[in-house]
């Protein structure tokens, strides 16, 4: 059997479920970054599928956007992760509630 | 018949059972290592589907920047504390609930969508080349808003972990 473009959606969706499952259950900050790691190589993968299947090279230069996103999401949001275990010791999202209103 | 399925195959079973266990096990340090194998299961499907200049900068990226800054994070950070971990451990199965739910949807929605072409385009010698051209003609402006952006990232995040001078 050949690899259609549904074998990338299917892939792509599993693992956007598999970050999605890491973010509800994570409570360790680091744990929930892990997460929306995941859910942003499912966009990029259905992105390569789309590219391979009728897209063009558009999908990939989008792709290489989203990786800078990431690069530069996981940055800044580990400098606060850093700075909240500074003050608090710890890093349980459920107890970082300075902010609520 | 060619061993290209067969991979796909392979390859996707790595992807899916790495970021299985990255969600799932329950100390985070072995959540990193199998991120790393989530992450380079994707970048083999993206040589695969022909996109090798993709596939090298997900490695790069992936594998070299993101996952040893968050291994940093944890070296930082210390473990998971006890409280913590049992919390993780009372939500797991509603986690799983919810990401069955989600995929079955998901994949329900992309089975009901005919729209899409499917022929698949060939592969050339590369794409390296065109996506060089595409990106300083077609998108430069995008680039170079990435690049800014890039540079805030750079700046803020060191602002940010600074220790104010007692």
């Amino acid at each position: 059997m050949t690899i259609g473009l549904y074998h990338y959606l299917g892939l792509a969706a599993a693992l956007f479920s598999i970050g999605v499952i890491g973010v509800v259950t994570r409570r360790n900050a680091i744990g929930v970054l892990i997460g929306v790691e995941l859910i942003l190589n499912a966009c990029n993968i259905n992105l390569v599928g789309f590219s391979r299947f009728g897209g063009g090279l558009d999908a990939q230069v989008f792709a290489i956007f989203v990786i800078v996103l990431a690069a530069a999401e996981a940055a800044v949001a580990l400098a606060i992760v850093l700075q909240i275990f500074d003050k608090r010791r710890d890093i349980d999202v459920d107890r970082a509630t300075r902010l609520r209103g | 018949m060619s061993v290209a399925p067969l991979l796909f195959w392979v390859f996707s079973a790595m992807v899916v059972v790495g970021g299985l266990m990255a969600v799932l096990l329950p100390r985070i340090v072995h959540a990193v290592f199998s991120l790393l194998l989530c992450f380079t299961g994707v970048a083999a499907v993206y040589v695969l589907a022909g996109a090798d200049f993709l596939a090298i900068t997900q490695i790069v990226v992936y594998v070299g920047g993101v996952l040893v800054l968050i291994a940093f994070g944890i070296l930082l950070t210390g473990r998971t504390s006890e409280a913590t971990a049992k919390q993780e451990a009372r939500s797991r199965k509603y986690g799983l609930a919810i990401g069955l739910v989600l995929f079955f949807g998901l994949m329900k929605a992309i089975g009901a969508t005919s729209q899409f072409r499917v022929e698949e385009n060939p592969v050339g010698d590369g794409t390296t080349e065109d996506i060089g051209k595409l990106l300083l003609g077609d998108y430069i402006i995008p680039f170079e808003f990435a690049s800014i952006l890039l540079l805030v990232a750079l700046v803020g995040s060191a602002y940010l972990v600074r220790r104010p001078k007692a």
